[in-house]
């Protein structure tokens, strides 16, 4: 391994590292700043973290800011108060519908291989309410579900609502304040 | 980066500097605009050798909001444009104030240590 790869490497490691404190730093300031208070934070923590890790290395640079969470609530003092995380509403969103995709695959994964195992030629089921399919025929295997279904869209139509309850439920709250 | 010679070598409050470091930065500003990463090394160049980064920058953001600080954009070859901070006429003001609050203060912390030694104590109990 030559010298410029080992330098590119760590640009990257410092690259990555930088990115993600400072994601995680979004991710808090959301909370009480708007989005060009965040940008503009952002902006100049990255050139400043960028100066300091030359000088005495990312780990310090890091070590030296704390945690992203207290950072955040330090700027959050000059913000203007609680606002609704919409970009980790949109986070959890996407893994949440993720994880429901994923465990329906792997369940009709797991019917295709009983067929497999037992021969039979196809299989219907249903998971968690979303009609699935397998079968073992001779031109193919394959597995499906109903995307015509009302009921596909179950795990959507909850995390939409869980969404807009929750941002009604925040504005409840702060018009209490 | 040294610590000055009159500084004692004793580990700094982090209540006591959260108080003062407002303070401290207008004053470093005064002398010469800088930006944040800058401002961090001439505040341990003067004896804070402790100060985390993450102390001073939401306290520039705060000043700068209050209007006691103003800002501009420099062009850096290096990458993006960085921010130097600068005093405005109100963070001039709010310097002289906060000077002015530390030395009464610190007058009175002074006179309180003074005064209330054991020897002071236990002559007021004989009379």
């Amino acid at each position: 391994m030559n010298t410029q790869t080992i330098e590119a490497r760590s640009s990257f490691g410092v690259w990555r590292r930088r990115e993600s404190y400072l994601f995680r730093l979004e991710l808090w300031l959301e909370e009480s700043l708007s989005s060009s208070e965040r940008r503009s934070i952002l902006r100049e923590i990255r050139d400043n973290v960028t100066v300091d890790a030359a000088a005495r290395g990312i780990d310090a640079a890091l070590d030296s800011l704390g945690s992203p969470r207290t950072l955040a609530r330090s700027f959050a003092e000059t913000g203007r108060g609680s606002r609704p995380s919409w970009n980790r509403a949109i986070y959890w969103f996407t893994g949440l519908l993720m994880l429901w995709w994923t465990l329906a695959f792997t369940y009709t994964a797991g019917m295709l291989s009983a067929l497999l195992d037992s021969g039979a030629e196809s299989a219907e089921s249903s998971f968690l309410g979303l009609p699935v399919s397998a079968f073992n025929r001779e031109s193919g295997i394959g597995i499906g579900w109903e995307a015509s279904s009302v009921v596909a869209l179950i795990p959507l139509m909850v995390m939409i609502a869980a969404a807009i309850l929750a941002g009604r439920l925040w504005r409840v709250r702060i018009g209490r304040r | 980066m040294t610590q000055p010679s009159r500084t004692p070598a004793v580990p700094q409050d982090a209540q006591s500097l959260r108080g003062v470091l407002p303070m401290l930065i207008l004053c470093q500003l005064q002398s010469a605009e800088s930006y944040g990463y800058e401002l961090v090394v001439r505040l341990q160049n003067i004896g804070l050798t402790d100060l985390a980064t993450g102390t001073v920058y939401p306290v520039l953001s705060r000043l700068e909001q209050d209007g006691s600080l103003t800002s501009r954009l420099v062009a850096s070859t290096a990458g993006p444009a960085r921010k130097y901070y600068s005093l405005s006429e109100a963070g001039e003001a709010a310097l002289d104030l906060a000077t002015a609050r530390w030395r009464s203060l610190t007058a009175i912390v002074e006179t309180g240590l003074g005064v209330t030694t054991t020897e002071d104590l236990a002559g007021e109990d004989q009379k």
